[in-house]
């Protein structure tokens, strides 16, 4: 039997591809074709994850389907791979410092982002929110171990011209507004708020992934944009030194924007493109507020849930 | 001085079984906390009977004469322990006959960061510290008689195989009529922030091994909820064969100052 790197069911090895999902030895290859840096599937971490396909790959990090051959179930895992400081070895797993990159940042980096997975593992009582299980640093990086959903983000769902009815933006808001205030509440902002990370699940409900808290301290430290963290969506004051949790309000406000228009959020400043229902309108038009002081200080505050 | 305050969750599942027969509850006095799990055991309703009797004398002296203070608990829960082997012992069914049912008894007692603990039967008590899980417990079963005999020379490896069989059999529980085992702590242990301690029946341990324990008591932020009903859930996923009634209990330390 055969352990499926694409779907982590298992299958009879003649098969030659999983019956499935359809992923197999050809698949493994192709994304390695397509992108060298990442690490292969089947590749063990801390001696007890399998690596499996990639889920996605940015500027900051590596997404990967896991098994968990402990607990003997499917994870994600977030490899911390920020392009412009890092790269990767020969033995296709390790990562050393780029020449170029300012020293110690990548140390500081992995540094932010083991605090920022531990205040999420110690926020898995709110609901809507990704469980973050751990992290455990290897081969000069580090990993955050998250849940595995089911289901699709909202950018692959309403991504490009597609446009939502101004009922599902209201539930999206009061959804993720409520999961927010608890945030803030402990003291955590998302700041990378966008249909990318909002994730509908199969069963309906919603969850707020691939949290900003580093990717923002990162990019705001580094001289150009480096393409971490999705600019659109993002409050005006974004990369300072240090942001407050309007930040979110912002954002909550853009990816609303975004859905009931079909439009690019840039775009709302330039042209004025009408919306339907003017509650709405008004409320995107407090979220964006230009200046953080003259946002909602709680979604609660702003009538997004009661 | 820190003040060193337990936060406490428990969860139960039936599992594959027809009856929930065990039980846990925990209760305060005075700056007391005690935590109690039995696990019963008997045909239809007798383990259920027995657990509920088990917890309950338990409780009741608990909240009618608890020790002075930790250092005279272990004292307390052996007498706790034989006053609820008493009253298991005289459970009658309907017809007025003895019942024969019996329950194991685990229990846990803290004050002000300070803890000790008892155990009658095979239910277990881990501590989790410092990245370590620890079993606190000893089992009373058969197999602790066997191993005894065969270090001792009185039987030969062959016939500890033969054995064994019934090696998971259990040689103390409440109900038996007079303990032969009860084991506590010999000094309170002193306890530390971000300490966990487990209570749990044989359900949990039989499907899960202490690292995948550990794993999921790592995983879970801190939150005792989330820890005893994932441990529950996690054991109900992993048994390979029918999954026992399962029951835990997570205490965990927090540093009082803010």
């Amino acid at each position: 039997m055969k352990k499926c790197m694409g779907c982590m069911n298992d299958y009879e090895e003649t098969r030659g591809i999983c019956p499935t999902c359809g992923y197999s030895d050809a698949a493994a290859e192709e994304q390695m074709r397509k992108a060298p840096d990442l690490i292969a599937p089947e590749t063990i971490l801390a001696g007890r994850f399998i690596v499996g396909r990639a889920l996605s790959l940015s500027g900051f990090s590596a997404v990967y389907l896991a098994w968990d051959a402990l607990l003997l179930r499917r994870v994600v895992i977030r490899e911390l791979f920020p392009y412009e400081l890092c790269r990767r070895e020969p033995d296709g797993l390790r990562l050393t410092p780029e020449p170029g990159a300012p020293k110690g940042l990548m140390t500081e980096c992995v540094m932010k982002f083991e605090r920022e997975v531990s205040l999420l593992s110690g926020s898995q009582d709110i609901p809507m929110v990704l469980n973050y299980y751990r992290s455990f640093k290897e081969n000069g990086t580090i990993y955050a171990v998250t849940e595995y959903l089911e289901g699709s983000t909202l950018e692959d769902l309403y991504g490009g011209d597609r446009k939502a009815p101004a009922s599902l933006c209201k539930k999206i808001l009061s959804t993720v507004g409520a999961a927010l205030d608890q945030l803030h509440a402990r003291g955590i902002i998302h700041a990378n708020l966008s249909p990318s990370s909002i994730y509908m699940c199969s069963n309906g409900e919603l969850a707020l992934i691939d949290f900003g808290m580093t990717k923002r301290w990162l990019s705001s430290r580094m001289r150009k944009d480096p393409g971490i963290l999705d600019l659109r969506y993002s409050a005006p004051e974004i990369l300072m030194r240090k942001v407050d949790p309007t930040v979110d309000m912002y954002s909550a406000g853009a990816v609303c924007w975004h859905l009931l228009t079909g439009k690019n959020p840039p775009d709302r400043l330039k042209k004025r493109i009408h919306i339907r229902d003017e509650g709405m309108g008004r409320l995107i038009d407090e979220l964006t507020a230009a200046k953080p002081e003259d946002r909602p200080e709680s979604f609660h505050a702003a009538g997004v849930y009661t | 001085m820190k003040e060193m305050l337990p936060v406490i969750a428990r969860y139960s599942i039936v599992g594959d079984r027809e009856y929930q027969q065990d039980l846990c509850a925990y209760a305060e006095n005075g700056g007391l906390l005690l935590a109690v799990l039995c696990d019963g055991m008997g045909g239809m309703e007798g383990g259920e009977k027995a657990a509920e009797a088990g917890v309950s004398t338990m409780l009741g002296l608990f909240q009618s004469m608890p020790p002075a203070g930790i250092g005279e608990a272990a004292a307390w829960m052996r007498a706790a322990f034989e006053a609820a082997d008493a009253s298991v012992a005289s459970l009658r069914g309907e017809n007025g006959s003895p019942m024969n049912a019996g329950s194991t008894a685990i229990a846990v007692m803290i004050e002000e960061g300070r803890m000790q603990w008892g155990c009658v039967g095979d239910s277990r008590i881990y501590l989790m510290r410092g990245g370590v899980l620890s079993t606190v417990t000893r089992m009373h079963n058969y197999n602790l008689r066997l191993d005894e005999m065969l270090r001792e020379g009185v039987i030969s490896p062959e016939e500890m195989e033969r054995e064994s069989v019934r090696g998971e059999a259990l040689i103390s529980f409440l109900g038996i009529g007079g303990l032969p085992l009860a084991d506590t702590g010999t000094e309170p242990l002193p306890l530390y922030p971000e300490d966990v301690i487990i209570l749990c029946s044989d359900g949990l341990y039989k499907s899960m091994d202490d690292q995948q324990i550990q794993a999921v008591i790592e995983e879970s932020g801190g939150n005792v909820e989330l820890m005893v009903r994932r441990l529950a859930d996690h054991a109900l996923r992993l048994a390979t064969g029918k999954q026992d009634n399962t029951t835990v209990m997570a205490v965990r330390i927090l540093s009082g100052s803010r």
